[in-house]
């Protein structure tokens, strides 16, 4: 029983390797934003990617959609997209015996890995359209309630700088991510590469590495990875530190205390122990440590934190205020 | 299942460690407090702010020392915390302790069995490392500061007491060398005058009675002055008491320049009479030196062996007694040493040197200096020198003990605290004053006694 195990752990690290090598075939650099994408993946939650137009956002989720083998869509979120063109609809079918009766036809949120294109162009009613199918993984439509295929995953991205005509995602909604991922700008040499690599030559091919089945496994493996009480404490005492109206008596960081106006909610801490499993898994390990929840606290927080208008006219990130939170938690 | 076995003979490792460093802490601490104890005692003795002086110095080393040793012993970690240390210590990333928290479930966990292969090689790779590292380098630093305090604040102190002590004897030695001729006269003006008179007298010098008179109605003034102001004051300084052993030698020195003194005296031209009057009361102070060491109760009966001279003229001040000083006090008298001439020649004498002695042999107590107690009827020019309230009151003085520490409190009153060999001579010089004002009954015979005490009390 035991050697099954570990044949079944080795095998899937060795499927993490090959994952990772594969996606980097066709993306340059930005190897935390990939880490982190798997590490949502593995943990079976939902990215928001965040960052100007032009970094490879859409082009990396098209591969991750092509390694895994899942069933991909795209939607392009525009202000005139209703939910019912996410969701899908009940059409009326003429039958062969000319009879007619009305039939769902699905939209493109029946799948497993969904990109959701921009998704802040979209107005809050077709956002709104997601939460169920991000949370709850099923859609209601009709007077119907339809399980989605597991694995599901919603990648969105959305661009920080065009903001007219865009729709700033509600806060419930964000929460429903798992990570908000910000994707940087490449660094020279790899945009040399890129530059290389997409002029000269064909795109590269990437191959189908893992299928639901076997992501399924590795997600539920992932869970049952060894953390021990003294990480969650942590995990949880990182949490309480971001709530700067909960924790009155007790010494919180001066930037939470300053310029947070909410904190992070339960689902946060969640995020991070899951997130830190999947972490520790990728890098070959079999226990959770506290550097692995450091190392996925501002993924899993940083769209969790809300600012005060102090903390917005002063110009502050949530990421430095995370920051001062691992700070004063390892003073 | 090798794996499991060293971990788990680590862990017990860890927690032995955990004990040794803790008793080690314990005992640097208690080492520490010790010291920090020992320099405030050190400021403390020095600012002599010391309330409680019998403290034993080895139990202020040995009672921090058990207090934190038992905390150490009491104060225990649990053993997730000690897990949390070697993690960290042994940069295990939390290895340690989830396998700990995991032993429980380690059979379904399917991790466990790769995370203890993980931790067992981590942990051979890490047998050098030391869980719990004492900050040695900071405790030796402040052991080192806390004795190099001692070290400096008693080294200061011993120096500046060193040099208090040097500039004080260099000081004492000039006030030895001053106050030697000082306090004679001193002595001479307070004390020694009616001695002198009383010699003066005896050698058949004529003094002016109305010099003698107004000279001790000053003296005595000065004297009733300055003894009372220094009546109540606190005696003196046990510290100021001097190397008794020095006493003694010094006591004796000077009780050879005294009887070489003495004989010289005699030898000069003073007529037989006289001369024998001398050598009685010569013969006597040795009778009487030696009853100072002897029992004190056999009291010297002087008037038994001295001629009886017809002499009214000359008046002693041993021969002082009267028939009022006997009738006021009831007692009775007993004449003393060279004085028992004028004694016995005096007219109102009421008894004579033989029923003197044989009163005074059955009676021991009730023996009374001439000066204390009155005037002769045909003395008329002395009896005015000695004054009656100043006969009271030395004898009450006497009585009550306070002579010596007034008398020594009178003698340093102006002097700042005069320690060493000082003390010495000053006990010397009074004890012969003493002696002398017992010989030449200024001082009654009987208050030898008490001198004899005084002496005893410095010798214990």
């Amino acid at each position: 029983m035991k050697d099954i195990e570990k044949e079944l752990i080795d095998s899937k690290q060795k499927i993490i390797k090959k994952l990772k090598n594969e996606i980097k075939k066709v993306i340059v650099g930005q190897e935390k934003v990939i880490e982190n994408i798997l590490i949502a993946i593995f943990s079976d939650g939902n990215v928001l990617l965040e960052g100007v137009p032009g970094l490879g956002k859409t082009r990396l989720v098209q591969t991750l959609g092509n390694i895994f083998e899942l069933e991909y869509s795209r939607i392009q979120f525009t202000p005139d997209l209703m939910p019912a063109d996410i969701i899908g609809t009940n059409i009326l079918i003429e039958g062969e015996k000319r009879n007619r009766h009305f039939e769902f036809r699905e939209g493109p949120l029946f799948a497993q890995l969904i990109l959701a294109d921009e998704i802040n162009r979209a107005t809050p009613k077709t956002q709104s359209a997601l939460l169920e199918a991000m949370q709850e993984k099923r859609i209601t439509a009709g007077g119907k309630t339809r399980n989605l295929k597991k694995p599901f995953f919603v990648l969105a991205t959305q661009n920080p700088l065009e903001m007219e005509g865009t729709y700033p995602l509600p806060e419930a909604q964000v929460d429903r991510f798992f990570f908000k991922i910000k994707v940087d700008y490449p660094s020279e040499e790899e945009l040399i590469k890129i530059v290389e690599m997409t002029t000269i030559g064909e795109d590269n091919e990437v191959e189908k590495i893992i299928g639901s089945r076997d992501l399924l496994e590795l997600q539920k493996l992932i869970r049952k990875l060894p953390c021990s009480k003294e990480v969650i404490k942590y995990a949880v005492r990182f949490v309480l530190s971001t709530q700067p109206g909960r924790k009155k008596n007790n010494k919180l960081p001066d930037s939470v205390k300053k310029y947070l106006r909410y904190g992070s909610s339960p689902r946060g801490a969640q995020a991070l122990i899951l997130a830190a499993k999947a972490r520790a898994f990728l890098y070959g390990r079999y226990n959770v440590s506290i550097k692995d929840i450091n190392s996925v606290s501002k993924a899993a927080l940083r769209h969790r934190l809300l600012l005060n208008f102090e903390g917005e006219a002063a110009e502050m990130k949530t990421d430095d205020i995370i920051e001062d939170v691992i700070d004063f938690l390892n003073e | 299942m090798k794996d499991r076995k060293y971990i788990l003979r680590k862990i017990k490792k860890f927690k032995n460690d955990y004990r040794k460093y803790k008793y080690i802490q314990g005992f640097l601490r208690g080492l520490i407090i010790s010291l920090i104890l020992i320099v405030v005692y050190v400021l403390l003795i020095i600012a002599d702010l010391l309330f409680y002086k019998e403290i034993i110095v080895i139990n202020i080393f040995i009672i921090p020392e058990i207090i934190f040793l038992i905390m150490a012993y009491f104060k225990k970690k649990s053993e997730r915390d000690i897990m949390k240390k070697a993690d960290s210590q042994l940069e295990l990333e939390q290895r340690l302790i989830t396998y700990y928290d995991y032993q429980i479930e380690k059979n379904k966990n399917p991790f466990f069995s790769s995370l203890e292969n993980e931790l067992a090689t981590l942990l051979k790779k890490k047998t050098k490392q030391s869980i719990f590292k004492l900050d040695w380098q900071r405790y030796i630093q402040i052991i080192a500061l806390l004795l190099g305090i001692i070290i400096f604040v008693n080294s200061y102190f011993n120096i500046n007491t060193n040099l208090e002590n040097q500039f004080s004897s260099t000081n004492n030695i000039s006030w030895e060398e001053e106050s030697s001729e000082e306090n004679y006269e001193y002595e001479k003006v307070e004390f020694i005058n009616p001695l002198k008179s009383n010699i003066n007298n005896e050698i058949g010098e004529e003094l002016s009675t109305i010099n003698s008179e107004e000279t001790n109605e000053i003296e005595d003034k000065e004297l009733n002055n300055e003894l009372e102001e220094n009546f109540e004051k606190p005696e003196l300084e046990e510290n100021d008491k001097g190397d008794l052993a020095e006493l003694e030698k010094r006591l004796e020195k000077i009780e050879e320049e005294n009887k070489q003194k003495e004989s010289e005296v005699n030898m000069d031209g003073e007529s037989t009479e006289e001369n024998q009057t001398k050598n009685n009361s010569h013969l006597w102070n040795n009778k009487n030196k030696d009853r100072l060491v002897e029992n004190e109760n056999n009291i010297y009966k002087p008037g038994e062996n001295d001629n009886k001279k017809e002499d009214k003229d000359i008046d002693g001040p041993g021969g002082k007694s009267s028939e009022s000083g006997n009738k006021e006090e009831g007692k009775e008298y007993q004449a003393i040493g060279e004085n028992e001439n004028s004694l016995s020649n005096s007219e109102t004498f009421n008894g004579e040197g033989s029923t003197n002695k044989g009163k005074s042999d059955s009676d021991k107590t009730g023996s009374a200096a001439g000066e204390n107690t009155g005037d002769f009827s045909n003395t008329d020019d002395f009896s005015s020198s000695v004054n009656v309230d100043e006969s009271e009151r030395l004898k009450s003085q006497f009585s009550n003990n306070n002579y010596l520490s007034t008398y020594l409190e009178e003698r340093y009153s102006s002097q700042n605290k005069i320690k060493g060999k000082d003390i010495v001579d000053s006990y010397l010089n009074y004890r012969n004053f003493l002696l002398d004002s017992v010989r030449e009954e200024n001082i009654p015979f009987i208050y030898q006694e008490m001198i004899k005490d005084y002496f005893i009390i410095i010798k214990d």
